[in-house]
């Protein structure tokens, strides 16, 4: 394939998945100028790693990985995790600040994204992978880790959601 | 409410996100793939160019032992210099090979491993860095006024004056140690340093170690159930 048809077909490729993009972003990332190197980051690695792409293998998958794998990073870097901490209520979810009659929609996916906000690296990558529709075995694989443990994490995940949710009515 | 009725409203979210993406197909125009660039890419070729320069150093700092070999006041303080660039050179090669090595598309566990020793190895070798800097002070300026301008410096400044210098090299590594554990988390607007004092105090690298151990708890669960 020449360059340009490889660039055409990532490009394609990215468009068709670039919600993966916006809600890996979107989980790891609260500054919008920080979603932006965020998702520029994200795109150059998966550029760069385009070529070992193997097709027998689910494009989604494959960008879930490089995706989670710089967001995480990124996440980490000291400079970056400063910036990134801001307080879930001084920012509304860029979704639902389009729909007026959203109000509690608006709520509930603010405390939502409270929830996941709280948790760590790993742990929201397993819940950004669940809540994306993601099989048990597909999260394994892009994580590294059983499917056991999947189970697991989600059951434990699960348990702390509905006590936090629960702790967040008796508010 | 329960993390499944969360599912289905990600999942009703998710429906509108087509026609209200921030992050739209400009982004991807924007991404000029051909000069595609990352901060590990940067760091990669920095490494590389400071390989380049201690080599240098190896080399220049070999040719003066070798015209010294009789002159052991001389002599020690070039190998003592020899040594530090040499390990220095290693620490900065092993860099290179695990950025080299690191490939964004394993399972994350691995990557984050990988990405957290690479880390590790940095403030190490910063660290290190550091602290010898003050001590190294002396031997530098034995050879670089010898080697550049022909100027013994044990005649030239006295020896009173090389173990003023050492001494007070050896009193600043603990003070530095104790400015860093002071003020390195309140420095938080200024990177470098931070990433410095950060490197010195400790705390870079027990974050590092603490989320290596993250990793290790998060793949132990595995025999649960």
């Amino acid at each position: 394939m020449t360059t340009a048809g490889k660039q055409a077909a990532f490009v394609d490729l990215l468009e068709e998945h670039k919600k993966i993009l916006y809600r890996v972003v979107n989980g790891y990332c609260r500054n919008p100028s920080d979603r932006q190197d965020l998702a520029q980051n994200i795109v150059v690695q998966l550029w760069g790693a385009f070529d070992r792409y193997d097709d027998h293998y689910q494009f989604s998958t494959w960008m879930y990985r490089i995706a989670l794998n710089v967001a995480i990073s990124f996440y980490r870097s000291e400079t970056q995790r400063a910036k990134n901490t801001v307080p879930a209520e001084d920012y509304i979810l860029e979704i639902a600040a389009d729909e007026p009659d959203s109000a509690r929609s608006d709520d509930t996916l603010r405390l939502l994204q409270r929830f996941i906000d709280r948790l760590d690296e790993l742990n929201k990558a397993i819940i950004i992978l669940y809540l994306d529709g993601n099989r048990y075995d597909t999260i394994a694989e892009i994580l590294g880790i059983s499917v056991t443990n999947v189970a697991t994490k989600i059951s434990r995940i699960k348990l702390k959601f509905r006590r936090d949710f629960q702790d967040a009515q008796a508010v | 409410m329960e993390l499944e009725d969360m599912k289905a409203m990600w999942e009703a979210q998710d429906r509108k996100l087509d026609s209200i993406l921030r992050l739209n197909s400009k982004l991807f125009e924007k991404a000029n793939l051909d000069k595609a660039d990352t901060a590990l890419k940067r760091l990669f070729r920095g490494l590389l160019f400071e390989v380049v320069l201690n080599f240098g150093a190896v080399v220049l700092l070999g040719w003066f032992i070798s015209d010294q070999l009789s002159e052991i006041r001389f002599l020690i303080p070039a190998v003592v210099l020899d040594v530090c660039v040499i390990a220095l050179n290693i620490a900065l090669i092993r860099q290179v090979v695990a950025i080299r090595d690191i490939d964004y598309d394993a399972p994350i566990l691995v990557i984050q491993r990988k990405v957290e020793l690479l880390k590790i190895q940095r403030i190490d070798a910063l660290k290190w860095t550091l602290l010898s800097c003050p001590l190294l002070w002396v031997p530098l300026q034995i050879v670089s006024f010898q080697g550049l301008f022909g100027v013994d410096v044990y005649a030239f400044f006295g020896i009173d004056y090389l173990v003023a210098n050492l001494l007070f090299g050896i009193a600043v590594i603990p003070l530095a140690l104790w400015i860093s554990k002071r003020y390195a988390s309140r420095m938080k607007r200024t990177g470098l340093a931070q990433r410095l004092m950060g490197a010195l105090a400790g705390s870079d690298l027990n974050a590092a170690i603490g989320f290596l151990n993250a990793l290790a708890r998060f793949e132990e669960a595995k025999n649960a159930n």
